[in-house]
């Protein structure tokens, strides 16, 4: 074999190695969303305010890009500085009903950021919740999810729920792929106390995930600082607690895109991920009286085991509709594993 | 209702629009070719994540599915190789990152593999812009113009990064030959 034969088959299976992460397209959304809150803040405060929103942004965004030599993409918000987002452009999702923006004093900065919560069926969905976060710093960022996730009804789907009750974290420490995760109490015994670690570490993991820092697989568990030896007397928490197998630890659709509650325009983008079956589950959207206005099937990019994703454009006259996926069960063909959010189209 | 024709003319679609079809189209091999520039996945998708947001701000003035591709490609070089210049960085994240998974695949063997790590690790070492010459050629299958496109340099400026890169690559592969 030549050396160019050589080199082509080494690059090409280096390539076939890398997967891609399940929720790039809606942590795309996430930077789109935030650069575009940045370049409102120059239409408020002229010149001086383009200054300090600058100085700020690098400080206080965990992206490396912020704050780098200019290159072709990064002289973009000068071109475009103070510029009326088209109303194509206009904000969707919860992102953007919160009032997110950096705080300069307090180098507190409010980010969507991944929480896990079980859903119908037991297993876990991810919501994106805006957040507080103080300090700004990866191991703030992962207090903030983890709080966020002890909540009780702090899911925006009202079929989401915590899996913790009566749980608070003091703080949270990273080292390499462990985070440590110091509660002050633990709370009452879940029905399922192995699921709401996977809840704990999923959240864990995913707030860490969009960051510089390594992945995070483990997570250790202290009560009060001191190792907690066990959870709820049922769980042993000496060692590192692993992250499970996707398959198993999550549900098996998740309908990313449109959240739960969110007004969208007429033509929106509807993401979906899952694990399923030749790759095939449906769409339906039901309108406000619960009728099924429409019912497809969706492909997505890959069959299980693996978690696959397909993202499609949605034409809705206004009104208020719920969009939901599901799939039918290969054995009986029942519906299983059913992801709803409702909707108001505009 | 659904709406497939809206993939067809990519003058008409919106920012968003843009974004959402060019990431089902390429968001996967781009992250692959970042990852071949940078070897550090999460580093790599960092940056071609980048590139959309970058094409979301752009896409006023490229309308266009084509010219879209080849600004996300020069993109994510941009960004690729400003992320190598800060080495110090990205040195500490590998270091402190788990080693890259090396089990392989079951219609790889094992001699496969050792002979592409062999490869992989002088095109790691070689300078950056022939990295990227070589990369684009081999792996991406781009034409020298495309190529010439992606990296901002002239045509023969590419033939010599990749002549350049080729021959330390035929010299290293024949000195691990010889000492073997």
């Amino acid at each position: 074999m030549n050396t160019e034969d050589r080199l082509r088959d080494a690059l090409a299976a280096r390539a076939e190695r890398v997967e891609v992460a399940p929720d790039a397209l809606p942590r795309i959304h996430e930077r789109i969303e935030r650069r575009r809150r940045h370049r409102w803040l120059p239409a408020i405060g002229g010149a001086v305010a383009v200054a300090t929103a600058a100085a700020v942004v690098g400080v206080l965004t965990y992206q490396p890009k912020d704050g780098h030599p200019p290159t072709p993409a990064n002289t973009a918000p000068s071109a475009t500085t103070g510029a009326i987002p088209s109303p194509s452009a206009a904000p969707a999702g919860p992102a953007t009903s919160a009032s997110a923006s950096p705080d300069p004093q307090s180098g507190t900065l409010v980010a969507a950021i991944p929480v896990y919560y079980a859903g119908p069926g037991g297993k876990l969905f991810r919501e994106y919740h805006q957040l507080k976060v103080t300090p700004d710093t990866v191991p703030g960022r992962v207090t903030a999810a983890v709080r966020e996730m002890l909540q009780p009804k702090s899911a925006a789907d009202p079929d989401y729920r915590t899996l913790w009750s009566g749980a608070t974290v003091r703080g949270v420490q990273l080292d390499g792929a462990t985070a440590t995760v110091d509660l002050d109490d633990a709370g009452t015994t879940p029905a399922n106390p192995a699921m709401a670690v996977q809840q704990l570490i999923f959240t864990v993991a995913a707030a860490v995930a969009d960051t510089p820092l390594p992945r995070v697989t483990g997570v250790r568990v202290t009560i009060g600082g001191a190792p907690a030896g066990q959870l709820w007397g049922v769980v042993d928490t000496t060692g590192v607690l692993r992250q499970g197998n996707a398959l198993d630890v999550l549900a098996p659709l998740w309908l990313i895109e449109p959240h739960e509650g969110v007004t969208v325009g007429k033509t929106f983008t509807v993401h979906i991920a899952g694990a399923v079956f030749e790759a095939t589950c449906r769409l339906r959207v039901r309108d406000a009286s619960g009728r099924s206005v429409q019912d497809q099937q969706v492909t997505l990019s890959i069959g299980a085991p693996q978690r696959g994703e397909a993202t499609l454009k949605l034409t809705l006259p206004p009104g208020r509709y719920t969009i939901e996926t599901y799939f039918l069960s290969a054995k009986d063909g029942t519906e299983q594993g059913l992801d709803g959010h409702r909707v108001t189209v505009r | 209702m659904l709406d497939p024709s809206l993939a067809e003319d990519s003058r008409a679609w919106t920012a968003d629009d843009a974004v959402a079809l060019m990431f089902a189209a390429h968001y996967r091999s781009l992250v692959r070719l970042a990852v071949l520039l940078m070897h550090d996945a999460a580093a790599a998708e960092d940056v071609t994540q980048d590139a959309y947001v970058a094409l979301h701000a752009h896409w006023r003035r490229l309308r266009d599915a084509d010219k879209a591709l080849a600004y996300l490609r020069a993109t994510v070089l941009n960004r690729a190789r400003s992320a190598l210049r800060r080495r110090s960085v990205v040195t500490r994240y590998l270091a402190a990152a788990p080693p890259p998974g090396t089990v392989p695949s079951a219609e790889s063997g094992a001699l496969d593999l050792v002979q592409h790590e062999e490869v992989l690790a002088v095109i790691r070492q070689l300078p950056v812009r022939q990295r990227e010459a070589i990369v684009l050629r081999y792996y991406a299958d781009l034409s020298e113009a495309q190529i010439a496109d992606a990296m901002g340099v002239s045509r023969g400026a590419v033939k010599s990064h990749a002549a350049r890169g080729m021959a330390t690559l035929r010299q290293r592969l024949r000195e691990g030959l010889e000492s073997a």
